[in-house]
């Protein structure tokens, strides 16, 4: 019988053990937990609602036995990868967050993402149809909404009151507004080329000027050439012009450079639009709601416009290759419900997509009576309306004229090119 | 043979009548351990960077989402670049990127340590030019966004100070100076290693040569123009090389400070790769760019390290 000494069993022993000492890492690297069958894995984008979303879970444990957990990702395109590169096996979170119209689209086409229909059907008419329609394919609902954010223009009470100006309901009474603030040295409104927000301008306007207009752009059934386009961008280049934006160099709406919350709270810049989320990052610069500032839903541009309001909403998905699909749906049932909405509103201030749960701000509870008495039409934003290669061409095309201007043609035509490729690709 | 008599003999016959004692299985051990000490590290290799470069390859002949399965489309990324106007930004900043660093940082380096090296405050000069190394790409950017960003920037500020306010700028969103503000704010990290690489190749010259010099009567720029400067060669080769693959690279810096715009003005080919990757959803384009910027690099810097290794040889 052979014999092994000490010198070689060390020898085997060793290599051995450091062969095998990395396998556990890589299948652990390889492979994602995604929680238990009663505390799920809720993957998500927003670090900052790290706390809401755990008191959610929680509450959705007691209630139904089925709670979670969040897993926050700091870089939106790193986790859309993540989502994206796990949608398709077991693996991924049963439970993530993520956009709703054409940038859900993709992900439901692959079967990522449960059908919630049948929890959309059991709360009724509780929920708005146009939100639905945001998380609807084919005649099937996916996501349940997370948030619903109206875009409003918030503006500063205090330089308001000491110009003595009122939320405008006209064009020509938002005009006045614009040259007595700019007439005093306050930039009007705030404006940026930082992120994605270009987009913010040209959908406000064009949202303001003519709404079908803006839909049948989105959807691919008029182009951005369109007289009615460019009248827009008409109207843009003359405001910019006439110095009614904030330096969009100098301003952001996130956390890089000057918020555009510091001049507001300061007094420098009065107004900007964006959606209602927006909130607490101008709560959190210590302004208070409805007494430093408020929100008003920008007036249309010409009279005879039908009332529209863009509005914002993400989904919360099941995982449509989730292990525990059923309790994840479960879950997400109890979050649609009253119980758990009025939970959420209580927790984050968003306004709920229920009709029967009120918002905590005075200021969007105000917004959310306004859409209801003035029968306002919901529209997309424009960042989720129109599929994801056309909204990054825009954005780019954009941030290019409000640096410069002068030459909205050859931004059009770009965004144009573009658009007929993607278009012709989805068919 | 007795075991006792193995000693007299050589130490190669030793080891043949040891092997001829040893069983199979020792054999098969003796055999086998050397390369079970090497799996970890193949395995690692192997997985982290030979199939995913590999699997780049592949991807880079595709049309592929992220979801959806890729689509073969032969060299389509490829022709691609040629009508893409944001690849040709990329590609340009990229190449002022490269010569930035060269010119700038090498040159600087350079010209610190010969400063650095003569100076009795040498030590604490070197500890303050290093420090910024020691910063993260991410850091800095956030340092450099600080001092670029308009109104309130400390640059700007500075200017209006000095009461040089019309040389105010919008640094980060004016073409091309946006990408020259980078490089400086790039220049100003890898400073500290550069100089530090000559530093020590300063601090190895052999004596003789810079002595007989002297002796001739060389002047000081005499003396690093043809006597310093060709003896630091080796270095040199090493520094420049190592400076050559980063600038290629750049990408932390660009992505932290403007995301490569605005309209993606500001990009390298590292964040255009990014961005179609994983911004666009084409990962197909965005591994055509990596495939693109690896294969630059490598036909570069590897003729370059080869022939001035072969001239420092020579000489």
């Amino acid at each position: 019988m052979d014999t092994v000494d000490r010198r070689t069993f060390l020898k085997i022993g060793g290599g051995a053990a450091l062969a095998s000492a990395g396998l556990p890492w890589l299948l652990a690297a390889c492979s994602s937990g995604s929680g238990s069958a009663t505390n799920l894995q809720l993957s998500n984008d927003k670090p900052t609602w790290q706390s809401w979303f755990q008191t959610e879970g929680n509450q959705a444990k007691s209630a139904v036995k089925v709670g979670w957990t969040p897993r926050e990702y700091s870089d939106e395109n790193a986790y859309q990868a993540a989502i994206k590169t796990a949608g398709g096996s077991s693996r991924v979170s049963d439970l993530f967050t993520w956009q709703s119209s054409w940038g859900m689209k993709d992900v439901v086409d692959a079967g990522f993402v449960a059908d919630l229909t049948a929890e959309w059907d059991k709360e009724g008419d509780v929920y708005s149809a146009d939100m639905r329609k945001l998380f609807t394919f084919d005649g099937k609902t996916y996501g349940a909404p997370l948030y619903l954010a109206p875009w409003v223009v918030f503006y500063s009470k205090q330089v308001f009151d000491k110009y003595q100006l009122q939320p405008p309901t006209t064009w020509d009474e938002l005009q006045h507004v614009l040259d007595t603030l700019k007439g005093n040295g306050i930039a009007p409104l705030g404006a940026t080329v930082d992120g994605v927000w270009s987009f913010l301008w040209f959908q406000t306007l064009l949202v303001a000027s003519d709404p079908e207009l803006y839909q049948a752009v989105t959807a691919g059934h008029a182009k951005y050439t369109d007289p009615g386009v460019m009248d827009v961008m008409k109207l843009w280049s003359q405001m910019i012009k006439a110095g009614y934006f904030t330096d969009p160099s100098s301003v952001t709406f996130s956390t890089r450079g000057t918020n555009f919350a510091t001049p507001f709270k300061q007094g420098k810049a009065a107004m900007c639009e964006m959606g209602t989320w927006y909130e607490a990052t101008i709560t959190s610069a210590g302004m208070k709601p409805g007494v430093d500032y408020d929100a008003f839903i920008l007036p249309s541009v010409k009279p005879g416009v039908q009332n529209t309001i863009v509005i914002e909403s993400g989904p919360l998905c099941v995982a449509g290759h989730g292990r525990h699909k059923d309790n994840a749906t479960k879950a997400v049932g109890w979050f649609m419900s009253k119980d758990g909405q009025q939970e959420w509103t209580k927790l984050t201030g968003f306004i709920s997509g229920r009709s029967d749960v009120p918002s905590t701000s005075p200021v969007d509870k105000k917004i959310t009576d306004q859409i209801k008495s003035g029968n306002y039409q919901q529209v997309s934003r424009y960042y989720e309306a129109t599929p994801n290669d056309i909204v990054q061409t825009a954005i780019e095309e954009f941030q290019k004229f409000m640096l410069h201007p002068n030459d909205p043609t050859s931004i059009l035509n770009a965004i144009q090119s573009k658009a007929d490729d993607v278009w012709k690709s989805v068919g | 043979m007795k075991d006792a008599n193995l000693a007299v003999l050589p130490r190669t016959w030793r080891e043949a009548a040891a092997r001829r004692r040893e069983g199979s299985w020792s054999r098969v051990a003796r055999v086998t351990a050397p390369y079970l000490y090497l799996v970890p590290m193949v395995v690692l290799v192997g997985v982290f960077l030979l199939y995913p470069a590999l699997d780049t390859i592949w991807v880079s002949f595709t049309r592929w989402d992220g979801i959806n399965a890729p689509t073969f489309n032969g060299l389509h990324n490829y022709l691609q670049f040629g009508s893409d106007p944001a690849f040709s930004t990329a590609f340009v900043n990229t190449l002022y990127w490269v010569a930035g660093i060269m010119l700038l940082q090498v040159g600087a380096g350079l010209l610190l340590a010969v400063v650095i090296n003569a100076s009795p405050l040498g030590g604490l000069f070197k500890r303050i030019i290093y420090l910024p190394h020691t910063i993260s790409g991410a850091a800095i950017g956030v340092l450099w966004f600080a001092i670029y960003i308009p109104g309130q920037g400390m640059l700007n500020s500075a200017l209006r100070f000095v009461h040089l306010g019309s040389l105010q700028h919008n640094w980060l969103t004016d073409p091309p100076i946006n990408t020259f503000a980078m490089i400086l704010a790039g220049i100003w990290q890898g400073m500290g290693p550069t100089m530090i690489l000559f530093l020590v190749g300063l601090q190895h010259l052999p004596r003789d040569p810079l002595d007989a010099a002297r002796m001739d009567g060389a002047s000081a720029l005499q003396m690093f123009w043809y006597v310093t400067l060709p003896l630091l060669r080796p270095m040199t080769v090493v520094v420049v090389a190592i400076s050559l693959i980063n600038s290629f690279k750049v990408f932390d810096i660009v992505w932290v400070m403007t995301q490569g715009g605005p309209y993606r003005s500001s990009e390298t080919l590292a964040v255009t790769m990014y961005r179609e990757s994983f911004v666009s959803s084409d990962f197909g384009y965005g591994a055509s760019v990596a495939v693109l910027l690896t294969a630059i690099v490598f036909v570069i810097s590897v003729p370059y390290i080869r022939s001035m290794f072969a001239r420092v040889e020579a000489n």
